[in-house]
């Protein structure tokens, strides 16, 4: 009676840590890879049609982010400062918000941003998940170089330094 | 040993199957970015040794939104939904972003409901907002304007970031509800919103949620060295030391001490691992072991313990199992050891765990948070807590033992009658009430002859025969007027002769008397008149299993000083000892796990939550209590 019972707790453990052995190795790992930039197109706070193709053979910094994201509200300012900074070397910031029109209108009228802000809704939502923002959460910041290629992409809050060590070289 | 190798062969397959199949997705994994590159420019191979291309290893992979906030909502009752939401440790819901809605319902809407306040966030672009880690829980009331059984479809809205600094755009969950057939709702506002202020057991739920794990264990220890004050714990007394006098001459305090201590640790786990699975799948962690034929057995044990006591056998491990154990690696001696765990675990079970404020915090916890791990070392925190005075009494049991001789027979014979106890006072529990009266009284007498109590003393006895016959002279006197008690019909062992005429002062002794409801709409009925003649609603939930209960009855209520307070109170009982399906509503209306509770209703429809008893409280705490109700 007793072997065939402890057998079935053994294996039970067994299974279970097993399972949780299996499961730790085969976490999605983050897929990145250089992939030419493809076409797209928004909208700005003022219904113009901005195809993102307008800042080709510059070096693009593509920032999503949103209004209810402390985070990128946060990080804005450093965009800012740097476009005027680099803007001539080629620099262009272009930033992509995650919502709709209205609250963006309003928060620019506070703000002065100087780079263009596009609406990206819910067609820029699906659009940075296919370029690598797997769990849609903002800010997500993608480097394109001059060829159009995206050579960096990042999840969170990203440092002046984290940029300028990737620019640097294209500038030269 | 074949057994070993069945082992190691299960392990290697395991093995085996799981690199298997690790192998074959790094394959699929590296074809795809090969594809990818391919796709890509021929420079880009290079782009692969840039700075920073690839994301923080370090780093863990951000959960996707749905994993990082998991909504639930189901139905409580007919006139309320519980709402609930898992956060990923890491991640965090904002307060003001929580919206509530029902699709398309057509008489029926949320009443009003308050969400409970978060942690305060000092955000540089929002200012201070409060936000969630870990969980958030709620009741939302529903006014129904028809009776009818129906489908409704809550949408629920919230957003919420990671502590890192991504955060997730505002998501929405809809959650069909099968509502039951319920009341029109009488008024526009439903009582009993989320109460503002916190009971005990809430905050206990909040410090799980919020201090560190040393912190909350220290103070789970300290929980259960409180509630082993408390009766709850006094049943395991004599259990616990019948094991050990069991032992007979054999027993050292080292081995006496182990003895005890593998009973309580094996009792503070039983409560840990049902705690948990109660807290996890529901029910009712008392009633489920106080089946009839699980109660019975459990007696059968008791008795077959005293008997061996008695000196009417030996009591051993059958020789089979007795070999076994030999051969293993665990010493023969030691089976004991399993003996005394195996009793703890029951014990812990089936006399019942202390019901109480922590215990309720930490299965609500771990019911909200899925966090079982850490409710459930605090539920083996506490029930170490309360197993000290066991190991204590184990620890004294080796030198306070007689070894050998005639005492030892006696002491042994003693333990036989405490455990036959033990078994008429579980059995109690599913008697008809009038039985344990006459087990009681036959349990009093038949040990009185026994000690010579009818027998004539010898000219020159000892002062031991002497005080031995006065015990057993009073053993026989009680055992008599219970015996007077049963045939009148009586059924309280403390109180035999209750009723008898000329006895005055039986009104004062009397516990306040209590109005019988049996349900919530009675309840709501019975608060509402309260609250128009201005009284305060005291509401009692009892089971007859319930031994702390009785056991308020018995001690606390009887208090002349609590009495006095209570005459202004109204007094309602909801008995759920059947723990039917409208039992089981009741309590998980009030998130109640079982009785004793306590519940206050003063002026207005909503429970004065942060007097709530849970527990046993003697007339002094309780007297404190009722103080603090306006």
């Amino acid at each position: 009676m007793m072997k065939p019972i402890g057998l079935i707790i053994i294996a039970g453990v067994l299974a279970l840590g097993g399972g949780i052995l299996v499961r730790g190795l085969t976490l999605p790992a983050e897929q990145v890879s250089a992939q030419p930039l493809p076409d797209f197109e928004f909208p700005d706070v003022s219904d113009q049609q901005h195809s993102i193709s307008e800042w080709q053979g510059k070096i693009r910094v593509i920032n999503f982010w949103a209004t209810w994201c402390p985070p990128c509200i946060k990080e804005m300012p450093a965009f800012v400062e740097m476009q005027d900074q680099f803007g001539s070397k080629g620099l262009q910031f272009i930033g992509i918000a995650l919502e709709d029109k209205e609250p963006v209108k309003e928060y620019l009228a506070k703000m002065k941003i100087n780079y263009p802000i596009l609406i990206g809704d819910f067609a820029g939502v699906s659009l940075a998940h296919q370029l690598g923002n797997t769990v849609d959460a903002v800010p997500f910041t993608l480097i394109v170089n001059q060829k159009g290629e995206i050579i960096y992409q990042h999840q969170g809050g990203i440092s002046k330094e984290d940029i300028l060590e990737v620019i640097q070289p294209l500038m030269n | 040993m074949p057994f070993l190798k069945i082992i190691f062969f299960l392990f290697v397959t395991f093995l085996m199957s799981s690199t298997g199949v690790y192998a074959e997705e790094t394959l699929l994994r590296s074809e795809q970015s090969l594809t990818l590159l391919a796709s890509s420019n021929p420079l880009a191979g290079l782009i692969d040794n840039l700075p920073k291309f690839k994301q923080d290893a370090s780093e863990e992979p951000l959960l996707p939104a749905e994993q990082a906030f998991q909504f639930f909502a189901e139905v409580k009752d007919a006139k309320s939904l519980h709402v609930n939401w898992v956060i990923a440790k890491g991640y965090y819901l904002y307060r003001e972003k929580i919206k509530l809605e029902l699709v398309n319902a057509q008489g029926i809407q949320l009443g009003t409901f308050t969400i409970p306040h978060g942690n305060p966030k000092q955000d540089e672009a929002f200012g201070t907002v409060e936000i969630f880690h870990e969980a958030l829980a709620f009741d939302v009331p529903l006014n129904r304007l028809s009776e009818s059984t129906e489908t409704i479809i809550l949408k629920a809205g919230f957003q919420g970031c990671a502590d890192r600094g991504v955060c997730y755009p505002p998501m929405t969950k809809s959650v069909n509800l099968e509502l039951p057939a319920g009341q029109i709702s009488r008024q526009a506002t439903e009582i009993w919103v989320t109460p503002p202020e916190l009971s005990e057991q809430d905050q206990i739920v909040q410090s799980l949620h919020h201090d560190s794990g040393g912190v909350v264990l220290l103070t789970f220890f300290g929980f259960g060295l409180l509630l082993a004050m408390t009766p709850c714990i006094f049943p395991m007394i004599p259990i616990l030391s019948g094991i050990i006098v069991g032992h007979g001459n054999r027993i050292t305090t080292a081995r006496a001490f182990f003895l005890s201590l593998s009973y309580v640790v094996a009792s503070a786990f039983t409560y840990t691992v049902f705690g948990v699975l109660a807290a996890l799948f529901g029910g009712n962690l008392q009633t489920t072991f106080q089946q009839p034929w699980i109660v019975g057995l459990f007696s059968g044990v008791f008795v077959l313990l005293s008997l061996s006591m008695f000196g009417f056998y030996e009591l051993e491990l059958p020789n089979s199992i007795k070999t076994k154990l030999h051969n293993s690696s665990v010493k023969h001696q030691d089976g004991s050891l399993w003996g005394a765990a195996i009793m703890g675990a029951l014990s812990s079970l089936i006399v019942g765990p202390c019901v109480a404020a922590p215990l309720a915090g930490a299965l609500i916890f771990i019911g909200q948070s899925g966090n079982a791990f850490l409710g459930g070392s605090a539920l083996f925190a506490m029930g170490m807590g309360m197993g000290v005075p066991l190991l204590l009494l184990g620890a004294s049991a080796g030198k306070l033992l007689p070894k050998a001789g005639s005492w030892l027979y006696s002491t042994k014979a003693v333990f036989g009658v405490i455990m036959l106890g033990v078994a008429v006072w579980m059995l109690s529990r599913i008697l008809p009430p009038s039985v344990p009266i006459l087990l009681w009284a036959i349990l009093l007498i038949l040990p009185a002859i026994y000690l010579n109590a009818l027998e004539p003393l010898p000219l020159n006895s000892s002062g031991w025969s002497k005080l031995w016959k006065g015990i057993g002279l009073m053993m026989l006197a009680y055992g008599l007027i219970l015996l007077i008690g049963f045939s009148m019909g009586n059924d309280n062992p403390l109180k035999p002769l209750k009723g008898i005429a000329g006895n005055k002062s039986q009104a004062l002794e009397e516990s306040p008397v209590f109005e019988h409801v049996p349900n919530l709409a009675s309840l709501e009925v019975g608060i509402r008149q309260a609250n128009q003649n201005h009284q305060v609603v005291m509401v009692d939930f009892y089971a007859d299993w319930c031994i702390s209960c009785k056991e308020m009855e018995a001690y606390t209520f009887t208090d002349p000083r609590v009495k006095k307070v209570l005459s202004t109170y109204k007094l309602l009982q909801l008995d759920v000892t059947k723990d039917s399906d409208e039992d089981k509503a009741l309590l998980a209306r009030f998130n109640l796990i079982g009785p004793p509770a306590i519940l206050f209703f003063s002026g207005s429809e909503q429970e004065d939550a942060a007097h709530r008893v849970i527990g046993y409280q003697d007339a002094e705490t309780f007297l404190k209590t009722l103080q603090g109700i306006k």
